[in-house]
């Protein structure tokens, strides 16, 4: 589908885009923490791919060259906006004398419920660095291996490491500030 | 080995990944005997499970497919490009010979067009009101010199005229006594 892609066949270019375009929006849902944002950007995104597919060479490498520009709209994306959440949530932090993850529960919080946890992995995602949410993402949620991340971030194998495990212990905190047990 | 010193390759641990380097006997004995670790290790697990809770969802709308124009339909000069480029190029020229003070005449010796890009090698060509007043006097100051010179000189000229007539007279008298 991708070599026909890159041989000019606009049909595939169709299938291409109807079986890309639920990972890329959910990539850029986690990076941006808001789906209307992420809606523009699987439209930008496919456009970009449309207009400059002479640019990839090698078919195998389409996921990691379409991850690439999805996260650089992203991030344009992102510059344009201020941040619209933080982590000053009305529920309530607990944290015992070790550093234990603890529940902490108010009226009206269901940690059972998974659009709540859903919501608040967004907001202990979004409460970290573009790199460490990069990493995490790519990793925990496209799938990626550590080497495909790497070329993603466009970095070293050992900065996506250090990277991903930093990203990892970040979200680890985070959520124990908003109140969730890991 | 110090826990500070494995807690990056936790990650290697956590993978396990074909191909990256695997955790090493050390790694794996520092593991076994160190309980904070150990916590560490089961607590980024529960992570990983903790962030499987959000699943993937499908984008709010399908995506437009972008289109690339048929080819019969792109003219390589359509008519109002065309007309755009020659109406901006008509007023770059027409700017440009607002700019130059530019001079275009036609008449019986036939076409000129001259341009000047100083304005003041074109206003040097003609006298205002006010410089033509003092040149103006000066000139009349000068003739009515002039003439009064040119008067005087006549009269002077008129005077030696007589005077010479006179003194022809009075000899011609007494020349016409001594012959009496």
């Amino acid at each position: 589908m991708i070599r026909r892609f890159l041989e000019g066949d606009e049909q595939a270019f169709t299938e291409l885009v109807r079986h890309w375009e639920t990972r890329v929006f959910n990539l850029a849902w986690r990076y941006l923490g808001n789906r209307e944002d992420a809606q523009d950007v699987v439209q930008e995104t496919f456009l970009s791919v449309f207009k400059s597919a002479k640019n990839l060479r090698d078919p195998a490498s389409f996921p990691t060259w379409l991850y690439r520009i999805t996260l650089n709209h992203c991030r344009s994306r992102r510059r344009r906006r201020l941040p619209d959440l933080s982590l000053d949530d009305p529920l309530q932090c607990r944290e015992d004398g070790e550093g234990e993850l603890t529940l902490s529960m108010t009226a009206g919080c269901d940690p059972r419920d998974p659009l709540e946890i859903r919501d608040l992995i967004r907001k202990a995602l979004m409460g970290l660095s573009e790199e460490h949410r990069t990493a995490i993402i790519l990793k925990e949620y496209m799938g990626l291996n550590l080497e495909e991340v790497a070329r993603v971030m466009d970095c070293p194998l050992s900065t996506a490491k250090s990277r991903l495990y930093h990203g990892l212990r970040g979200v680890q905190r985070n959520l124990v500030r908003i109140g969730i047990r890991s | 080995m110090q826990c500070n010193e494995i807690q990056e390759r936790f990650v290697d641990l956590l993978y396990q990944e074909q191909g990256t380097p695997s955790a090493s006997t050390e790694l794996q004995a520092h593991i076994r005997s160190c309980p904070s670790c150990q916590k560490e290790l089961a607590q980024l697990k529960d992570l990983q499970a903790t962030l499987k809770v959000w699943k993937d969802e499908p984008p709010l709308r399908p995506t437009i497919i972008p289109r690339s124009e048929p080819a019969s339909s792109r003219i390589l000069f359509p008519f109002w490009k065309v007309a755009r480029y020659a109406a901006l190029a008509a007023l770059v020229a027409l700017a440009f010979l607002g700019l130059s003070n530019a001079q275009i005449t036609w008449d019986k010796d036939g076409f000129s067009f001259r341009t000047s890009l100083r304005s003041q090698a074109v206003q040097a060509n003609y006298y205002t009101k006010e410089e033509i007043k003092p040149i103006l006097e000066n000139v009349m100051d000068i003739s009515r010199k002039d003439n009064f010179r040119m008067m005087q000189y006549m009269l002077d000229t008129l005077d030696v005229e007589r005077a010479t007539e006179l003194r022809a007279i009075t000899r011609q008298i007494k020349e016409s006594r001594s012959r009496n």
